[in-house]
């Protein structure tokens, strides 16, 4: 072999290593052994286009549908005469009241668009809140938000004609009063609430009765630096059965050894909320915090230990919720 | 106006069309005037000329420099340049500025074809590899006459390596980096019988870096565990070149095909509270970008210039669920992205002598650009942009003036006419330079037809938009000799700009949002002793921007933005013909820029001021120049993030608030083999 050809040959194979080598790759971590951890999945799909129930006394989903389904929950308030009203705050919802109510005199799009709006305070109303309820005979405007592909649904003057035994009467109509129509929504006589879907102008039958569910698996709006209305996802409670107590801290054992009755506790509807997982935008996945712990009190003195553990599923779509709890 | 306008560009057709045919040359003397001067100019120029003798003062990084910076890739290269920044996007990858503007308002070209592929307006800077490049020219202001859109800001013109003499030649290099990173490259090219071929590969692997990762960092395998994750993503890319010269009769053919191919990961931190799975991100890129270069010659210099090029640019973000137990990975059907991007280019420009002062060019430039991709509307878009332009060039031995003209017809917008002008005075060593270009930039498909909706993000493109425009002035002085001196001051004011804006509806939309100045001053100090050579550069400009949402008359005032200051350093100490050590140092000051924030106001955010100090400790080279060993440590200073002064945590949200620019300290070895047949 030529003398020139044996030097080379170490140049090319060293040639041909530096194209080929020190490259590294990943090893799997070794298995970790199955728990006895007992977790409930619920799922409100990837596009968050479902309101699940669920209820943690018989861990199962009690009832689900659609944000499109309804847009106003009509709750009479026999003491004063009002209804109190509730936006569906879902798709970001907005209210203005009608300071010529009665009018037959319809507004400009400039006009509604000057009107005062408001979307629902993200942690619900108190009971004497004066700002969610409307008398008789009185008209309001509604925004009714976002679609399901974002798409504005359009704006909406709403009066409140009558109320009876059997429900209320309420006409709707664009805000320069056309189109105009009424419909019934009755009341359901287990419950002191109704719902109305504008969109569909029907009365739906979709919240379960209130002493069979404790968590509200939903998007809802939050705002932004208090006047910036913010989609967000996470669990609203009933706040007129269920209290909260949020530990700081606290790990999830030592938790539960605790006695929760010195812990002050919250009856917001967002008293758990959306801020158990936020996003990495430089990551571009949720993340969740699961020392964020929770405790569920129900009116009747169950007691409930409760985190989030996940948000993605298998196949890695996002509002599959994923949280460990149980009774105490 | 418009008659007028039609009148000079047809005029200079006609006298392009009568003008004289070329005279056949030798092969030699047609390759002797490619580009055989050192330190040459071609960027803009109808023959290679001198930097001092261009019309234009241009900045010249020349295969020595690229090899002391020890950078593999263009983005490194010009993060060390006066007036640049680069800063990195772990995904997007790396994004220069210049003077202020950035992203779309940089022209990139190989060989005078514009670089495809930019992603949310921006370059990729660390997919450019640099060992087939001979030089780079870097010209400050717009070039809208001669390269059409892109420009407003600057010319980065990489010029690629190409054998001129008979025979052939082999060169193989390898680097290591002490962050983790190597770099491989080879090159063969031979020429014989007047046909030059020659062929380029190279390879880069680059193992992620984190704060906190060792200084020395090895290759090795390691676990799916928290050290996954990298602030720099782990990256392979592979680039390889093939390309020709054949010389028949007075005209010179280049033909060359490039290709890229990268990948990287993404990969992302074991998810709470187990630690079993991880979201992954793998983004591939695929550039193709075939060219051929005609030229013919005859005795005044290049009578043709023809470029005919078609790129393909493919990238693909492919999300996975990934099970760190097994490493078997679930795509996320949400999740998966895909931008194609193909562009056809073809370039001709005719050069005349009218006298033997007056010299007039007249050309074409078309363009035909289709992107495709998940977050488009209607998926895929056409856009076809095609221009005439002229120049006339008078010349006598103390000056020079060109006067150029561009009209465009595009399919989407109205084009203005494109005036520019440069002058140049010598007087002895002294050269003093005026220059005027109006610069337009069109917006490009991606802001006209972006659609990007999820629960997240609600994010449009404008079809609506119209092109930015800008008007650069710039005065230069210069004094040659082994003192070499220049000064530069310049003014550009852009109008329309560009920018992805809140909607205050939940929505984000391209809308022409501002208006852009800036106003700088430059000096540049260069000195070669027997030993010593040094280099030093100071810069200062003020910028200012006011956010306007044009057509909607709803002007604001926006608050004052102070100086930038820049400053740079190099000293060379040529210890002997084969050896040199040389010390870097450059300041880039505080920069500020006008945001709009939530409440939509106006406020300031204020990047801070960093440096960064290299340290070539050793380049040497054997006496037959066919072994280089290099040593470089790089950024002393340990500079690795900049606070990037933007609070946009907000509900479910949070970043790091950090902008990377550089991975912390390292050192550089270099190898160098070369084999030269006529050596």
């Amino acid at each position: 072999m030529p003398m020139n050809l044996i030097l080379r040959l170490p140049v090319f194979g060293l040639l041909l290593f530096s194209f080929g080598g020190c490259i590294e790759h990943e090893l799997a971590i070794p298995i970790k052994p199955a728990g006895s951890l007992v977790t409930h999945e619920v799922s409100i799909g990837p596009s968050y286009d479902t309101r699940v129930y669920y209820s943690l006394q018989n861990s199962k989903v009690i009832a689900s549908h659609s944000p499109l389904d309804w847009c106003l929950k009509l709750s009479p308030l026999p003491e004063s005469g009002k209804i109190a009203i509730l936006l569906n705050s879902s798709r970001t919802m907005r209210i203005a009241r009608d300071a010529a109510s009665g009018s037959d005199q319809g507004l400009t799009d400039d006009e509604v668009q000057a009107l005062a709006w408001r979307i629902d305070p993200p942690s619900g109303w108190s009971a004497d809140s004066a700002e969610a309820q409307f008398e008789v005979g009185e008209s309001f405007f509604v925004d009714l938000g976002y679609g399901a592909e974002n798409e504005l649904l359009g704006k909406r003057r709403i009066t409140l004609q009558s109320i009876s035994e059997v429900g209320f009467d309420i006409r709707i109509e664009l805000p320069n009063l056309e189109q105009s129509e009424s419909v019934i929504v009755p009341l359901s006589p287990s419950e002191s609430f109704a719902y109305l879907s504008i969109l569909h102008t029907n009365s739906p039958e979709i919240e379960p009765p209130s002493d069979q569910w404790e968590l509200l698996l939903t998007s809802y709006t939050e705002l932004l630096e208090g006047t910036i209305p913010y989609q967000v996802t996470g669990i609203l409670t009933p706040s007129e059965r269920v209290e909260i107590i949020e530990p700081v801290d606290t790990g999830w054992e030592e938790f539960s050894q605790m006695d929760w009755s010195n812990f002050p506790k919250l009856t917001d509807w967002n008293a758990i909320g959306y801020d158990w997982k936020s996003f990495d935008l430089d990551a571009g996945f949720y993340s969740i915090d699961a020392n964020n712990l929770y405790g569920v009190v129900t009116s009747e003195g169950r007691e409930f230990q409760l985190r989030i553990l996940d948000f993605y599923d298998s196949n890695g779509d996002k509002g599959h919720f994923t949280f460990e709890a149980f009774e105490r | 106006m418009r008659h007028c306008i039609g009148v000079i560009i047809g005029l200079a057709w006609s006298a392009v069309l009568l003008g004289q045919q070329a005279v056949p040359l030798s092969v030699d003397s047609a390759l002797s005037r490619w580009v055989e001067l050192s330190n040459a100019v071609v960027t803009g120029e109808r023959d290679a000329t001198t930097a001092d003798q261009a019309l234009r003062p241009t900045r010249v990084i020349g295969r020595d420099a690229i090899e002391q910076n020890a950078s593999p890739t263009l983005h490194e290269l010009l993060n060390r340049q006066l007036n640049f920044r680069v800063a990195q996007d772990p995904v997007l990858g790396a994004a220069a500025s210049l003077n202020g503007l950035g992203g779309n308002n940089i022209n990139v070209l190989i060989d005078g074809v514009p670089l495809a592929g930019r992603l949310n307006g921006e370059l990729d800077l660390s997919q450019v590899a640099l060992d087939n490049i001979e030089r780079i020219e870097i010209i400050n202001g717009p070039m809208a006459v001669e390269y059409g859109t892109n420009s407003l800001a600057g010319t980065v013109n990489l010029i690629t390596k190409s054998r001129r003499q008979p025979g052939s030649e082999f060169q193989w290099t390898s680097q290591y980096e002490t962050v983790g990173s190597h770099t491989n490259s080879a090159s063969f090219a031979h020429q014989a019988h007047g046909v030059q071929w020659g062929i380029e590969a190279n390879q880069t692997y680059f193992d992620g870096w984190s704060p906190g990762d060792p200084l020395v960092d090895g290759f090795s395998n390691f676990l799916a565990d928290s050290s996954r994750i990298a602030l720099w993503n782990p990256k392979l890319q592979r680039n390889a070149r093939l390309h020709s010269r054949l010389t028949a009769g007075h005209w010179v053919f280049r033909p060359s095909v490039q290709v890229l191919s990268e990948r990287i990961e993404n990969r992302g931190a074991p998810r709470a509270p187990y630690g079993r799975t991880a979201f992954d991100d793998l983004y591939s890129t695929t550039r193709w970008i075939p060219t051929l270069q005609c030229r013919s010659f005859n005795d005044e210099g290049t009578v043709w210039n023809i470029t005919q090029s078609w790129q393909r640019y493919h990238r693909i973000r492919a999300a996975h669920l990934t099970d760190l137990e097994t490493l078997a990975q679930t795509p996320l059907s949400s999740e998966q992205d895909s931008t194609r991007m193909s562009v056809w280019m073809s370039r001709g420009t005719r050069h005349v002598s009218i006298s033997e002062r007056a010299h007039g060019s007249a050309g074409w430039d078309a363009r035909h650009e289709t992107i495709a991709g998940g977050r488009l509307v209607q998926n895929e878009h056409i856009l076809f942009d095609a221009a005439v332009f002229a120049t006339f060039t008078w010349e006598s031995d103390a000056q020079s003036h060109r006067f150029g003209l561009r009209k465009a017809f595009n399919s989407a917008f109205t084009a203005p006419v494109l005036p520019s002008w440069n002058g140049l005075w010598k007087w002895g060593t002294h050269r003093f330079r005026l220059a005027y270009a109006k610069g337009f930039r069109a917006p490009s498909l991606k802001e006209l037809h972006f659609q990007f909706v999820d629960v997240n993000h609600q994010l449009f493109g404008n079809a609506n938009l119209r092109p930015e425009t800008s008007h650069f002035w710039q005065i230069h002085w210069q004094k040659e000799g082994s003192l070499n001196f220049s000064l530069r001051g310049y003014s550009n004011a852009v109008a329309e700009q560009i920018g992805l804006v809140d909607q205050l509806d939940g929505t984000y939309q391209y809308v022409n949002f501002a208006g852009f100045s800036s106003q700088g001053i430059e000096a540049q100090v260069h000195a070669t002793g027997k030993q010593l050579e040094w280099n030093i550069g100071l810069s200062a400009f003020k910028a200012q921007t006011d956010l306007v949402k044009s057509g909607e008359g709803d002007e604001s005032a926006a608050p004052s933005q102070a100086a930038t200051m820049e400053g740079q350093a190099e000293l060379t100490w040529h210890i002997n013909p084969h050896l040199q050590t040389s010390i870097f140092i450059k300041y880039n000051g505080a920069r500020q820029r006008v945001v709009q924030n939530a409440n939509d106001e106006m406020q300031l955010v204020t990047a801070p001021a960093y440096t960064l100090l290299d340290l070539n400790a050793l380049h040497w080279q054997s006496p037959s120049n066919r072994l280089q060993i290099a040593l470089r440590l790089k950024n002393l200073l340990d500079v690795t993030s900049l606070a990037n002064g933007f609070d946009t945590s907000g509900p479910e949200t949070h970043t790091s608030g950090l902008t990377p620019i550089a991975w912390g300290r390292s050192a550089v070895v270099r190898l160098t083999y070369q084999w030269n047949q006529n050596r």
